[in-house]
């Protein structure tokens, strides 16, 4: 497995990780049950600090993403039902709502948007 | 883990009447990667020597491994390499010549390291220095520091000479050597991207005193670009944002913040209007919001 | 007293230009010089010292080349590169003045004197010149501490830096009007002998205060 980070983007690394494991769930490229890399492992192909992937470890087990095992390393965890309906819906329409306002900041229009939102799901949909 | 291997306490250095440092009070802890930045003739040099006993300060002190940099013995001398301008082998030396040197500079050397490094630029052991490029010789001058196996490597602008991939390859084996070996090494350099990468702290140097001390990682969280329209006119922040920089292009006003102990965008999103655009903020730009576009 | 090989010889071939000339000039003056070898108004000697001493020590002792300053930063602390820096001069000195001291000594001179020259005078010559490796070897204790504590002292941080250069001008003039003055050419042994005992007590002076303000010295390369 391997992550494509952006070291200049000013993004927090430990936030990259996150959000690019995530991504990996979500197209199915790794799979519920799964062992991400050590951590070890993952700050040399990176060339990050050892710290900087606990963090990101860290976040994703707090977020219900990974489990974490002592001694034995992280585990994908089945995607999260606990939330309830309500809550999702609230989560998912402040992102939406994040997206559309930069979106349309940068001149889209919400068409547009959705469209590229379809587009990125049937990509994932592909990885599966 | 947080054993303390550079420390310095109000640290300055005067040359004549030109106070090359002033107050310059440090901590760095093992396995730490310290970007040393700050314009030319900000200090970076003379702090590193001053770490490494080369020059002797004017107040203050630098302690290297636990000993004075006024009286350091072989103990910590041979755990410490370091590279500055300057510092050059004779031109007639040839790499084996080198490679002996070093063997005997370094109790943990590993010359096998230092073989393979060279073999990897093609460049053979007997050859003398003044047969190779200047990014060659420079080449061969870091393959001798890392396979040294100090403990604390005090690098000038190590890249200087060196072509793109040897620069990655120099930058990954900084790490590599922080990861693996708890090496901890300060790196001054001009070229912002490369150490961006692999740092895990900045210390900015302006005028000889410290400009900024923090990791990488607080300060992507903790700093971020506004870019707002100049048709509102000036904007004040939540006293939680402090104001580092600001410029002025085609029609906006880019302002760059720093939330003292928080998310920047989440403080930021709270006060912004219609239009305005929150960034994230890379190294490069911090750079230059603090030297060039400076508030106040 | 541990001997860092590497570090010697390192500092060894540093010098090997400047000993390989010094050897050359140093030989072919001993072998060939038709005159009297000997201390007094030996303008030539001394300042074949001054030269050899300068080149030398700026070889292997300047904190301002590169060369050296790569040293310094190079994981030996001061103590030791003085100690090597010494113990390197003396081997480089050496390396000039053995054969110096083997050609008078030997037969050697005096064959080439008597082949080369036919000179009637060296079987009378001889005795007189036994004791001139010992002079020069007394000069070189002096010069070669003396132009080191010249260069520590010119990288000092703080202290006046040119003291060192001034001594060493100072050294040398005297030197010559001493090794000059006429009354000193029939000197009585006494008097020799104080002389080499100021010069040795010098030469430990320099080498004490070296060491201790080698130190403080600063690499700026």
């Amino acid at each position: 497995m391997h992550l494509q980070l952006n070291p200049h983007s000013g993004e927090p690394i430990y936030r990259q990780i996150v959000e690019a494991i995530k991504f990996q769930i979500a197209s199915g490229r790794l799979a519920e049950g799964e062992q991400l890399p050590s951590v070890r492992a993952m700050a040399g192909d990176l060339k990050i600090n050892m710290r900087t992937v606990v963090k990101a470890y860290d976040e994703l087990s707090h977020a219900g993403v990974v489990v974490l095992q002592h001694g034995k390393g992280a585990f994908v965890t089945a995607p999260q039902r606990g939330l309830t309906m309500g809550t999702r819906r609230r989560e998912i329409v402040e992102l939406a709502k994040r997206l559309l306002a930069e979106a349309a900041s940068m001149g889209a229009s919400s068409d547009e948007v959705v469209e590229i939102v379809r587009s990125v799901a049937n990509n994932m949909e592909q990885g599966k | 883990m947080s054993e303390l291997v550079i420390q310095t306490e109000s640290l300055g250095r005067q040359f004549g009447s030109t106070h090359a440092l002033s107050d310059v009070s440090l901590s760095v802890t093992r396995g730490t990667v310290m970007a040393l930045l700050g314009p030319n003739g900000s200090g970076k040099t003379t702090l590193l020597k001053l770490i490494r006993g080369l020059i002797q300060p004017t107040s203050g002190r630098a302690m290297l491994l636990g000993q004075d940099g006024r009286s350091l013995t072989n103990e910590v001398t041979s755990r410490v390499a370091c590279l500055f301008e300057g510092f050059v082998p004779p031109r007639t030396a040839t790499v084996k010549q080198l490679l002996d040197l070093q063997a005997g500079a370094s109790p943990k050397f590993d010359r096998a390291m230092a073989e393979r490094w060279c073999a990897k630029r093609e460049l053979p052991l007997n050859r003398r220095m003044w047969s190779f490029s200047k990014g060659q010789q420079r080449w061969v001058l870091l393959g001798l520091t890392f396979a040294s196996r100090a403990d604390v490597l005090l690098l000038d602008e190590p890249a200087d000479g060196l072509d793109p991939s040897a620069r990655r390859e120099l930058y990954d084996a900084i790490r590599d050597h922080a990861n693996e070996n708890n090496v901890t090494a300060v790196v001054s350099t001009h070229v912002i991207g490369d150490i961006e990468r692999v740092a895990d702290e900045l210390l900015l140097l302006r005028k000889g005193r410290i400009d900024l001390h923090a990791g990488l990682e607080e300060l992507r969280e903790q700093v971020c670009e506004v870019e707002t329209s100049m048709a509102h006119g000036a904007r004040t922040w939540s006293s939680e944002l402090v104001v580092l920089g600001q410029r002025e292009a085609s029609g906006s006003r880019l302002t760059w913040l720093r939330a003292q102990g928080g998310e920047c965008e989440t403080f930021v999103r709270k006060q912004l209007t219609n239009g305005d655009l929150v960034r994230p903020v890379n190294l490069e730009t911090l750079y230059l919001a603090l030297t060039e576009y400076r508030a106040r | 007293m541990t001997i860092n090989r590497a570090l010697l010889v390192w500092q060894c071939r540093l010098m090997l230009p400047v000993t390989l000339v010094a050897m050359l000039v140093a030989v072919g003056y001993a072998a060939f010089e038709p005159g009297l070898l000997r201390w007094q108004k030996d303008f030539l000697a001394l300042l074949f010292i001054t030269i050899h001493g300068w080149w030398l020590v700026l070889s292997v002792g300047r904190p301002t080349s590169g060369g050296v300053a790569f040293l310094y930063g190079h994981g030996f602390d001061r103590d030791t590169l003085w100690k090597h820096t010494l113990l390197a001069s003396a081997l480089a000195v050496g390396a000039v003045w053995v054969p110096v001291a083997i050609c008078v000594w030997s037969p050697l001179r005096g064959a080439v004197q008597s082949w080369l020259y036919d000179n009637p005078e060296f079987s009378l010559m001889a005795p007189l010149e036994t004791s001139y490796p010992w002079f020069l070897l007394l000069a070189y204790s002096v010069w070669i501490p003396m132009l080191h504590y010249a260069w520590i002292r010119e990288a000092q941080p703080f202290r006046g830096g040119s003291s060192g250069r001034w001594l060493a001008v100072a050294l040398v003039v005297a030197s010559f009007t001493i090794g000059n003055a006429a009354p000193l050419r029939q000197a009585p042994p006494w008097m020799i002998n104080s002389f080499v005992v100021a010069a040795l007590v010098l030469s430990g002076m320099l080498l004490l205060a070296g060491r201790r303000l080698h130190r403080d010295l600063e690499v700026r390369a």
